[in-house]
């Protein structure tokens, strides 16, 4: 086999790239799975050992009920996300109504504003004294639900973790949405119309049958964010129970614990390997239908 | 038409509110110089929080670490993504496929877990609470949101042209300097301002492998509201800090670049 000039030029352009990925990502996660076995790359103790599995899978331990209540608050994030996101998409590609495009850029600020001041923006909002902790608690009592006031924010049921995440994943739901319902064919629509469909059948069934990829793709993708970012359930979650994010946190700088915080990390990898699959190969599913 | 027109207010009214109303009451704590816990309103606004977070040593260095690091960054991350893109733009082989997919890979995984790799890898070699060794720690989230900005750039530059310039006589340096960069300018901009951005929002790897030795606004932002003081309002001056910049960059970015993308740091 001959190698070109071209091919050299491109081995010698990437391999700067390709160095760095090494180093600093392939390494470290090599470090992570071979770690949550006991093995350690660099230096200390190591012997290969399952303890760690054993531990994370103990129900004596915080881990696995971590893990449930991770997946458990990320997915009804998710699902209000991916609701709110694609009706008000719905809606704005339905009725078009002129005044959006005039303040449609507000619609951006939740994906520039960093997570750790997002989630203090709502920590602000619903800690005891604040505006929506009022107004929820005071509608709740009203109606004698409850009796006295309940924590909003680091509470024990990830009520503050929720307001948090979907206040940015519903952006990221809504933008994922409304490019591929632009292309949806408005002939479609309209000989729905004629044929005497109300709205919310054109919705059920012309809307999601053409976007159930985009739909599939963006909930991957929202249930992998949520999952994964640290700084929301770190800020405004309780103190039990904790995102798996936030224990791999507290392992690794307060108890030390890095082979638990390994094996966390390698239901990470796990699962961003899966979700991001869902995520790629419906885009590209997606893409092809919408080419057609 | 009127009741639509009613209906269009009232939905989209309550979208935005939904999303501003968290901001306002941002900017109300960063003004406050005087709330008392039983008033729903602060009595007195200024700028007392603003002149405090200057003038306080820690959070002065926390301004001056984000403020310097994010350039680093985007100088580092420019440096290492131009030449990549060249090629991913530019041949589309099999190669380049592989590079996209490892690099889009790198996305979809949770930074805490790179960096609880990367902290044994930080310690071996002395490199915990390094200012310096936090520069590539931050390129790894921008990389990918640079790259594919800068790729997208090269994608779109016709390949005829180099061909006709270098059958012209130009040579390679003619040919990146009258042809590519002309032509490109755009969309490394917008990459070297992503990788600013990210760096500016990086929380996590900052926490795990700088602090306390560096601390930028991030981290001291969660200082301030992660149970260490519980004291909003410097919290919201600092927020402030990082918040305008991020939203003109956003602006820039939508108004002269015609590119929007979300950063959030982790």
């Amino acid at each position: 086999m001959k190698i070109s000039k071209d091919d050299i030029i491109s081995i010698l352009f990437l391999f700067p790239l390709y160095a760095f990925l090494a180093v600093m990502v392939f390494i470290p996660l090599l470090n992570v799975v071979l770690g949550s076995v006991g093995i350690s790359l660099f230096g200390g103790q190591s012997k290969f050992s399952l303890e760690g599995y054993l531990k994370f899978i103990d129900p004596s331990e915080p881990y696995l009920y971590s893990l449930f209540f991770t997946i458990y608050i990320s997915l009804i994030a998710t699902v209000i996300s991916v609701i709110a996101g694609y009706l008000f998409a719905v809606y704005l590609t339905i009725k078009k109504p002129r005044i959006w495009q005039k303040i449609s850029t507000v619609m951006t600020v939740p994906l520039f504003v960093p997570y750790v001041v997002g989630a203090f923006m709502w920590w602000t909002l619903l800690f005891p004294s604040g505006y929506l902790s009022y107004v929820i608690n005071g509608i709740l009592m009203s109606l004698g639900i409850i009796k006295s006031p309940i924590p909003l924010v680091n509470d024990p049921h990830g009520i503050g973790i929720l307001f948090g995440e979907v206040w940015i994943r519903f952006v990221v739901a809504f933008m994922m949405f409304y490019g591929p319902l632009q292309l949806v064919s408005q002939d479609l629509v309209d000989a729905a119309r004629t044929l005497g469909a109300s709205t919310w059948d054109i919705i059920r069934k012309v809307y999601i049958p053409i976007t159930k990829y985009s739909i599939i793709a963006t909930s991957a993708i929202i249930l992998l964010a949520t999952m994964a970012g640290v700084s929301i359930p770190l800020i405004l979650g309780g103190s039990w129970p904790q995102f798996l994010n936030v224990m791999i946190y507290i392992d690794v700088t307060r108890l030390f614990r890095f082979q638990t915080a390994y094996v966390s990390g390698v239901f990470y990898i796990i699962s961003s390997l899966v979700l991001g699959y869902i995520f790629f190969r419906f885009t590209t599913k997606r893409v092809i239908i919408q080419v057609r | 038409m009127r009741k639509q027109k009613i209906w269009d207010i009232l939905i989209i009214g309550l979208v935005v509110a939904y999303i501003v109303l968290p901001l306002l009451v941002l900017v109300e704590y960063a003004f406050a110089e005087v709330w008392y816990a039983y008033q729903l309103f602060p009595s007195k606004l200024g700028f007392k929080w603003f002149s405090w977070v200057l003038e306080n040593y820690d959070t002065r260095m926390s301004f001056i670490y984000s403020y310097t690091l994010a350039p680093l960054v985007m100088i580092a991350t420019l440096a290492l993504c131009i030449p990549a893109g060249y090629v991913l733009g530019t041949r589309r082989n099999k190669l380049s496929l592989i590079t996209e997919n490892l690099v889009n890979m790198n996305m979809a995984l949770p930074v805490i877990v790179i960096g609880v790799g990367l902290l044994p890898l930080y310690s071996r070699l002395g490199l915990l609470n390094n200012y310096w060794a936090l520069i590539p720690a931050h390129m790894i989230g921008a990389i990918p949101y640079t790259l594919r900005s800068i790729t997208a750039a090269f994608m779109q530059v016709p390949r005829e042209l180099e061909e006709v310039a270098r059958v012209l006589g130009a040579s390679k340096l003619k040919v990146i300097q009258k042809v590519y960069i002309p032509l490109t300018w755009r969309g490394i901009l917008a990459g070297g301002v992503f990788a600013f951005s990210w760096s500016l929002n990086e929380f996590i790897l900052t926490m795990l492998l700088g602090f306390p030795g560096v601390k930028t606004l991030p981290v001291s932002i969660y200082e301030y509201v992660g149970g260490y003081y519980l004291t909003p309002q410097p919290a919201a001056a600092l927020s402030l800090l990082i918040v305008v910049p991020a939203i003109g960059i956003a602006a820039f970015l939508e108004k002269y670049l015609q590119v929007s993308l979300g950063l959030g740091g982790g």
